[in-house]
Parts: C-alpha cells; structure tokens; sequence
C-alpha cells in the first residue's frame, strides 16, 4: 500500500453499523468490484472509521479488499483474514490477527499479547512494540515488529519468519520448530537450545526482500538470525560452499 | 443433605412411590431430555439445578463423546463412526481436519459437533468456529500413557499440513497449557466474545477437575455457555464444587456443567443429572468403535441370534452400525427407565430431591 493519501472507494463506520454486517457490507463491495483480484492495486480501498478498540472486530474477511482502520482495535480483532490488505493506524490488542490465512495487515502502532498466534500464511506487520508471546504457535507467514518484543517471543513456533527490529524479552524462539527469527536488538535470553548466528547471503537478500515488502526501514546485514540450535548443526554439516561475507 | 457424601456409590436414587397405583405412561425415552445449551438460569427454587430461562440451542441428548482418539483410525473409519454417533444424538468432540482426508474435503454434518479450541490452536480452522455447535476452549489437558503432556505423531499427522520441504523434520511440539494472548483469566471474556461472533452456538470451558472451585468464578465471568470437566474416576467433588458454588451465587450466571471421563452407568448418570449436570460423556461405550479395524465380532449369543434368522449384519459396516445403534439404545433406555422411575417427565425436572444421600 502506497504511503501517500489515496481516496478510499467507500467509507464505511463502524459506529453505524454491527460488526456482522459491516462485514457482510465490506464483503458485497469486493463482490460489486469486477475487476477484484489478489493484487492489490486492483482491489477496492475502503477506509473504516470508528474504530475505538472493539473487541473481535473485523474478523474472517476473505476477500480481496484493501481496509484502512483508522482507529484503534481490540482483542482478537482481524482473527482469520484472508486475502485482504489491511492498514490499521492505532493500536491492537491481544491476539490480533489469530490465524491470519493469507494477506497483509499492517498496524502502524503497538499490539498487546500473542499477537498472530496460529498465524498460517499471509503478513503481519507491527511498526510499533507487541507484547509477550508474540508469533505464537505460529505455522507459516511473515511477522515483522519494528519495535521491542515481550517475553517467550515465537513460543510453540512451528514455522514461518518473525523479525524483531528491537529487543527482545526473555526466551526468545522454541527448538522444537523449524521457525526463522531475525532479531536487530538483543535478546534479554533465549529459549532452550536456541542460537544465534549470522545471517547467510542466502537469508541477507530474503530478508531485505521482507523488509522492502513490509515497508520497514533498515539494512538486513543488521540483523542476526535466532534459529534451533540443531538446525544449526545440520546447517553447518552441509557443503554448501556459500560465501559469508558477514562472519564475524 | 447433611453430610458430603464421598462418591457416587455413597448417594441412592430415592425409591419410587408406592402409595398408589401408577401405569407408565408412555416408552421410557431420553428424547424428551434434550439438553440446553446455552448458560442455564438463575430462577432456580434449589439453587443448584441449571434451568432454562430463556430458549436456547439444543443438542438432542444429554450424551457427548469427548475427545475421541481419532488418531487411531482411518479416515473412512472416522467419517462412519462419527455419523453413525452422532446421527443417534450424541453430540461428538471433532474437529473438521480430522474428518478430513488427504486433498478431500469433508461434508457438513448433520449432528451435534463440538469443535476444541487448543491453546495453540493445533488443528483449529475457522470452519469449526463457523459450523460447530459448542466451541470448546481447551485450558489444560489429561496426562499422556507416559504421565506427561503430549501430541500423538498420528494427532499432529491430521491436524497439521505436511508439505513441508525443509531437510530436518521439527520435533513434536510441546502443548501450550494456556492461551499465549491471556496473561491472567480475565481475559477469557473476550475469547469466548470471539468464538460466538466467529458463528459458535454455545461455547464452553473445559478444564480438570482439581480446577471447578478456582476457575468457575472466571468461568462465569466471562459469560460462557458452559463448563466441561475432566475427571478421572468420580466427578461428585466436581459436582458439590458446582453446586456450592451456584448456592453461593444464586444471581449470577450460571454455565452448565458437562461431565467428560470415567466409566457412568445408568445409574451414576442420572446422579450426576440431578445433582446438577447437563450432559456426560461416554468414552467408555464410544472409544472402542474407533480402536476397532473389523468391526465387532459377534458374540455366541448374536451368532444364535443370526441362525435364528435375526439380522446381526453380514459386513462389519453393518455390524458396527447395528453395534452402535444397540448400544446406545440401551444405554439410552437405561437412563429413561431410572428417570421414570423418580417419577419425572424429563432431564430437567431432576434435583438433588430424587436422591438419598447415605454417605
């Protein structure tokens, strides 16, 4: 989504209208758009106002619409999206996002607890801080938090990436999965056997790649990769010949 | 009562009346004790009985199959199990991926379905939260064979997709107790908004039984529909819990209890009803269907029953379906006749009046 100001094709208020049918409303607008498809720049931009932190709003949209939130949401709020683009500019609450399928949703401020756990696929970025157990149980996808994160980030992680433009708290990452962390800041500690080590060129181009698309500022040869200490073991097993310019 | 009694076998039913001649009106049938599912009332003259106060959904019987170990058949197994179950009534614990097979979606079913809503969300899709009648909210869960908390690799097999290429397998994944996104019980309310805004009818709480006296309050709090309660052997401390607690707090509301474990009979299960219990479980009868590859062998009294010329079913489809037909029909009469037996209508016309405490 693009930074300057575009002029939304539908405004639509949250305080006008129950969440339900603001979804069924939001759901007949991509159905009215011939032209909707997965690209985003064909997909109807609808602007949401009222947002005033409720509570499991705007949850299971599977179409393919752009949403600009403008306000804050609360707990569980964009829960099992999918294929929709969406900007929030306010806060989160707790569990945002849970068991995000596809798409992206941007939150240009902080989320509370377990922000995209189960996420399976799709983008979520948090341009402010998350709090504990952020990315949790998560399967596949991509969670990028610009900020700080709390403790026991990526727990129960089975898959996926999750960047951490700052700090983290404690027992960053879980060994029993094969999730990828990109941590800029330090870790106040990290979980049971896992590691951190420098990217690879293989890793520094993705995740510049990640960062572009996810319109976070930075270099990603500043980034350090949290991984499962035994797939770091295998890692190095292999013959890969890779060059690493960034040993150190 | 006077005294807590220590189990069930320490409570009686009362005797039926016998000063007049009274004819059974009608075929003992559980039918007419389809059980509510919503929060019970508050209007209650016992103070411990849930009643409906305003109509909610309903599930067909008191009966649920809780946590059946799917893993343990085949697909085609489970899909026939299960609507044979659940087209008899009782509402049955499974999630949509696992009646799912390899790249083949699985019809909608016809019968009660609960779906469980893990901390970590291990087999969980949107289309549970939209088609189930109960959403369950996992907090814990019963030890595994070895004593500890575990997925089954056949469990993770149905819940997960393995499509992954990566070189080194993952290991299993150790469960998450409680939700990631809570830091304390309170936040349970906004959970349980969820899953009713996601499409569930009711949605429950289940935890184990050392847990009713601590949990029910935020239980209550956050408004859910239900409590289900995993015992091992007796569910009566689970049941005085409950009941202390609705004695305590007359107006405030009251989810129903659901009784998930051990081995009821007819008996203890109309026990379990009047002391304030919605519905409970029957592993015990249920579990076997799926642990089964043939079907059930005949025993010497069906094979004389089929020279006779009594239809037992040739196949072992047939045979499970007459299997299971029979023995819930049993089980299901059983509990009709002891209820009769009190001298009431229905499931809900029971108290803990119907009962002698000998404890």
């Amino acid at each position: 989504m693009a930074n300057e100001p575009v002029p939304p094709d539908h405004v639509l208020s949250m305080d006008d209208m129950p969440d339900q049918k603001l979804r069924t409303r939001i759901a007949s607008i991509s159905l009215g758009n011939p032209s909707s498809g997965d690209n985003p720049d064909e997909m109807p931009l609808i602007q949401i106002t009222g947002a005033a932190g409720q509570t499991a709003a705007l949850m299971a949209i599977r179409s393919p619409v752009r949403l600009h939130v403008i306000g804050p949401l609360g707990d569980y709020s964009l829960s099992y999206c999918n294929r929709c683009d969406v900007r929030v500019d306010g806060n989160g609450g707790n569990g945002i996002a849970e068991g995000l399928c596809g798409g992206a949703i941007r939150f240009r401020g902080d989320v509370g607890h377990g922000a995209g756990v189960a996420m399976a696929a799709g983008t979520l970025a948090i341009y402010g801080s998350a709090g504990d157990r952020v990315g949790a149980a998560m399967l596949a996808g991509e969670l990028f938090v610009r900020g700080d994160v709390g403790d026991d980030a990526g727990v129960a992680m089975r898959g996926g990436t999750l960047v951490v433009g700052g700090d983290a708290g404690e027992r960053l990452g879980d060994h029993r999965g094969l999730g990828t962390i990109y941590l800029r800041g330090n870790a106040r500690s990290l979980a049971e056997s896992m590691v951190e080590v420098p990217l690879k060129k293989r890793d520094e181009l993705r995740l510049g790649v990640l960062l572009i698309n996810a319109s976070i500022r930075g270099a990603a040869k500043e980034f350090r990769r949290v991984i499962p200490e035994r797939l770091w073991r295998f890692e190095q097993s292999r013959e890969t010949g890779e060059v690493r310019p960034n040993w150190r | 009562m006077s005294s807590e009694p220590l189990s069930l076998s320490h409570i009686q039913l009362k005797p039926p009346r016998i000063d007049r001649f009274v004819r059974p009106t009608s075929e003992p049938s559980l039918r007419v004790g389809a059980a509510g599912l919503g929060a019970a009332g508050t209007d209650d003259p016992d103070g411990s009985k849930p009643t409906n106060s305003e109509p909610t959904p309903e599930v067909p019987l008191p009966l649920f199959w809780y946590d059946p170990p799917w893993h343990r058949a085949d697909v085609q197994r489970r899909r026939l199990v299960a609507q044979l179950v659940g087209e008899f009534g009782v509402t049955i614990n499974v999630l949509y991926r696992e009646l799912q097979g390899d790249g083949e979606e699985w019809g909608e079913s016809n019968w009660p379905r609960m779906a469980t809503h893990r901390s970590d969300r291990m087999g969980w899709t949107l289309e549970d939260a939209q088609s189930a009648q109960i959403a369950e909210i996992r907090l814990g869960m019963n030890r595994d064979q070895r004593g500890g908390f575990s997925y089954q690799g056949e469990q993770l097999a149905m819940w997960l997709n393995r499509d992954s290429e990566h070189p080194v397998e993952p290991l299993p994944p150790e469960p998450l107790m409680f939700p990631p996104e809570w830091n304390d019980l309170s936040q349970m309310g906004a959970k349980v908004a969820q899953l009713r805004r996601l499409g569930a009818d009711a949605v429950y709480v289940s935890i184990d039984d050392r847990s009713v006296e601590s949990l029910l309050p935020a239980i209550a709090a956050a408004a859910a529909d239900g409590i289900i309660v995993r015992f091992n052997e007796c569910p009566l401390a689970s049941l005085m819990d409950y009941r202390r607690w609705a004695a305590a707090h007359p107006s405030s509301w009251r989810p129903r209890l659901w009784l998930a474990g051990g081995s009821l009979g007819a008996e203890d299960a109309v026990k379990c009803f009047a002391l304030g219990a919605s519905a409970i479980s029957i592993n015990s009868i249920c579990d076997r269907w799926l642990l089964g590859d043939n079907g059930p062998e005949l025993s010497i009294a069906e094979r004389s029953a089929m020279n006779l010329g009594y239809n037992m079913g040739q196949t072992p489809q047939q045979r499970l379906t007459f299997d299971v037909q029979r023995k819930l029909s049993e089980l299901c009469r059983a509990i009709a006749v002891q209820i009769q037996s009190l001298g009431v209508a229905t499931l809900d016309d029971l108290t803990s009046k119907h009962l002698v405490d000998v404890g």
